[in-house]
């Protein structure tokens, strides 16, 4: 403990330093103050001049002094102007038109390649500079290829040396460092002090000032010529920023401003191609389909369907819920939010027809009530049997209507509450909508302050470090869901209520087949079979079950590899979505990103190192310094790139829908494989390996098994492949043999 | 196939190269001048 007090203090000290540093330089930036005190006079002139301008328009006693430059400085060496425009509007005027002629004389533009080719010439140079330091580089590489070592953990002296510098004094540096930033992280008023001396001595508050300033002169005056005064200003105040600032560190910051722009392009298209996918799960009827060859991607689709299809149900859930409260807007819905999760807590209400059916029990008391007694009436009746609020929720009916007129039909407060109860329910839901044959990763994160919860649905805004902290999997499917006939476990409590939100089964053929494969089926048979469970009516009958001011809240999403699979009783009730073409995977970053320059040079790079390290691998285990280096150094730009295509990998897909009648009537569109959403651990290719797995333990190696001992079988060799066919073969020729 | 070439990785170093040297001219040119 009180080493530790002794190291806070100790940091204390350090950021108490900086902080009397950072006030001592107030005598390096000495016209700052000064500067400030300008803009509030300018901001007190303005206001001034705002207000005599709406009392006497045209006819102003006071000054603009916002118009006017800084005409002093101390130690104007120091802080000369950086000149970024010409000194006045005139000079603009001149400098304009001369620019113009300029920018379209073939002189100029020989400059301009005298100047490249400077700057090329001058760039080779160094480049030419650099190339002995890469070939010695490879030359120390080739050299420890050659060498052979099976020794186990050995390293070079070399490497022990370099490791022991970096381990030993690189390291704890770089950790000291870290821990600072945190410490001034974690006490906010190191920084926040910080922050406030040098956005003085950088004039940040007088430029803040000034523009209130000028706003207020502005709007009274429209005097748009003076918008280039203010430039000007803005110019000399930046004037401290820009010269204090070392040119490296600007040049930093431009990178990191020109990979932002980047990536934030890159994330604009990822939300573009997301809104082309939701357009087509929109589009796409209750059920659909989608059909391809093995490894076309289905289960893929299918999976980034249902959660689109999910986000799309949260969404209007939520938009019903506002429709209904603009509705009564003076209801008090957030006692109605706390009635309806006691129902929901308590399993009152646990589908959506429940919730519409508890309600609508409810609103014949409320209108006999209503039109019986007073509200102050109904307050004592209250104060005796308080239950009975939870039919008006504080609600002054005397005072605010209890119907709606939408134009179509009068709406009552009870109509209303039903459906923004069963609304409720759906965006209440604290794990997730999708029923599923293999698990799906869902996460939504839910955000309550104990008022209206709110869904955080954006796929993107997401750490794959916190991953585990708001991850949840899809709900098992319960198949007898779908089975008002026959149930393969009868009495199936899951079965009792109606389908509600996504259904996404995978290769839906192998479970409910189609008529060829269900000949010796039959609908008298004891046991559920796909013809007497009725799964077809279900489907045939599904939206009626979750349907809330005319829009369902249920979709069914499965996948097959033949259409012609699933009997046509379920297929054609929707869409068929066939996956024709698919496009390369590449990140969504913009043309003008240096990602498609250096990621094809670190490619090439990269091919040649790993032919070389193969190689390296097979004579060698043991460690030195070159390798040590060009290893970590591979490896970080191998990561850098792998990330760039996670994080912002697009693939193109073609895809072809059709009626589930197969009618040949094809709608081509594109579909989205948005890698930071597809490939987030969203789902497992091999998800249904479980098959595989068996009571008995696996011994056989691929290595024990027999092989052909030549290029023709031998009888034996045939029989060892327990096949149908041979096992026939085999059969004919025994009984050929016997005849004989 | 148009599209695919418009998309292609040299054309979109090339365009770079190109806005590049347009707005290093613009550059250059002020630059002259002030």
């Amino acid at each position: 403990m009180k080493k530790l007090h002794k190291k806070q203090d100790y940091r204390h000290k350090i950021c108490s330093a900086i902080t009397i540093l950072s006030l001592g330089m107030v005598l390096l930036f000495p016209n700052s103050l000064l500067r400030l005190v300008a803009s509030f006079r300018d901001l007190g002139t303005s206001f001034a001049f705002y207000f005599f301008q709406l009392l006497s328009p045209g006819n102003n006693p006071i000054p603009d002094t916002v118009n006017t430059l800084p005409q002093w400085q101390l130690f104007p060496e120091l802080w000369q102007p950086i000149r970024l425009l010409p000194a006045s509007w005139d000079e603009f005027l001149q400098f304009w038109s001369a620019y113009l002629s300029l920018l379209f004389d073939w002189v100029n533009f020989q400059f301009y390649w005298f100047a490249i080719s400077d700057f090329l010439f001058y760039g080779s140079r160094i480049l030419l500079c650099l190339f002995p330091l890469g070939i010695g580089g490879i030359m120390l590489l080739s050299m420890d290829k050659d060498k052979v070592c099976t020794e186990r953990g050995k390293k070079s002296k070399a490497l022990l040396w370099f490791e022991l510098f970096l381990f030993r004094r690189v390291r704890p540096v770089l950790l000291w460092c870290k821990s600072f930033v945190a410490f001034v992280g974690d006490d906010s008023k190191y920084w926040k002090i910080w922050l406030a001396i040098w956005a003085l001595h950088f004039n940040l508050y007088s430029i803040a000032v000034s523009f209130i300033a000028y706003y207020f002169y502005f709007v009274s005056s429209w005097n748009l010529l003076s918008l280039y005064t203010q430039l000007l200003k803005l110019q000399s105040d930046l004037t401290p920023i820009m010269r204090f600032i070392p040119g490296m560190v600007w040049l930093v910051l431009l990178v990191k401003l020109y990979n932002y722009v980047c990536t934030q392009t890159a994330m604009k298209t990822l939300r573009a191609a997301e809104r082309v996918n939701r357009s087509i799960v929109r589009q796409s009827s209750i059920i659909t389909t989608i059909g391809g060859d093995p490894g076309a991607g289905k289960t893929n689709m299918l999976s980034t369907m249902s959660l689109i299809a999910q986000k799309e149900h949260f969404e209007n859930a939520l938009q019903i819920m506002e429709n209904r409260a603009a509705q009564f807007p003076n209801f008090p819905w957030q006692r109605f939010r706390d009635y309806v999760d006691i129902l929901i807590d308590s399993r009152v209400i646990c589908d959506v027809n429940q919730a519409k059916k508890y309600f609508k029990a409810r609103k014949g008391m409320y209108d006999k009530v209503r039109k019986q007694l007073t509200v102050k009436q109904l307050r004592r009746v209250l104060r005796r049997a308080p239950s009975y609020k939870f039919y008006f929720f504080g609600y002054d009916y005397e005072l605010y209507p209890s119907t709606y007129n939408d134009g179509l039909k009068v709406i009552h407060l009870y109509d209303a509450l039903q459906s923004y109860a069963a609304a409720y329910l759906i965006y209440s839901v604290e794990s997730n909508l999708i029923f599923s044959n293999y698990s799906i990763r869902t996460d939504g994160i839910v955000r309550s302050k104990g008022n209206l919860p709110l869904r955080d649905n954006d796929f993107f805004n997401r750490d794959p470090a916190e991953q585990h902290l708001y991850s949840q999997y899809s709900h098992i499917l319960d198949v007898d869901i779908l089975r008002p006939g026959k149930k393969v476990k009868e009495g199936n409590e899951n079965a009792n209520g109606a389908p509600i939100g996504v259904y996404a089964i995978s290769e839906i053929d192998k479970e409910f087949k189609n008529m060829n494969k269900l000949k010796e089926t039959k609908i008298k048979d004891t046991e559920a079979n796909p013809k007497n469970d009725l799964h077809d009516v279900a489907l045939m009958m599904i939206r009626h079950g979750a349907v809330i001011d005319n829009k369902p809240f249920i979709t069914v999403l499965d996948d097959l590899q033949r259409p012609e699979g699933w009997e046509a009783g379920g297929r054609e009730l929707g869409n068929v979505i066939f996956i024709a073409d698919k496009g390369e995977m590449l990140p969504a970053l913009p043309f003008f990103s240096t990602y498609w320059f250096t990621e094809g040079v670190f490619s090439w790079i990269n091919g040649k190192w790993e032919n070389f390290y193969r190689d390296y691998c097979y004579r060698r285990c043991d460690d030195t310094l070159p390798i040590f280096l060009a290893r970590n150094v591979m490896a970080a730009g191998k990561a850098h790139y792998e990330r760039l295509q996670n994080m912002y990998g697009l693939q193109l897909l073609h895809i072809e829908i059709q009626s589930g009648r197969l009618d040949g009537k094809i709608r081509c569109e594109r579909w989205f494989n948005i890698s930071f959403l597809a490939y987030s651990n969203r789902y497992y290719t091999d998800c249904l390996a479980s098959v595989w797995t068996k009571e008995e333990r696996n011994t056989k190696h691929i290595d024990d098994f027999t092989r052909y001992a030549g290029g023709l079988a031998t009888k034996e060799e045939c029989q060892l492949q327990n096949s149908y066919f041979q096992r026939d073969i085999h059969k004919i020729q025994e009984n050929n043999n016997k005849e004989v | 196939m148009l599209r695919n070439f418009l998309q292609s990785r040299i054309v979109k170093i090339l365009a770079t190269i190109l806005i590049v040297f347009v707005v290093g001219y613009m550059l250059y040119t002020g630059a002259r001048l002030l």
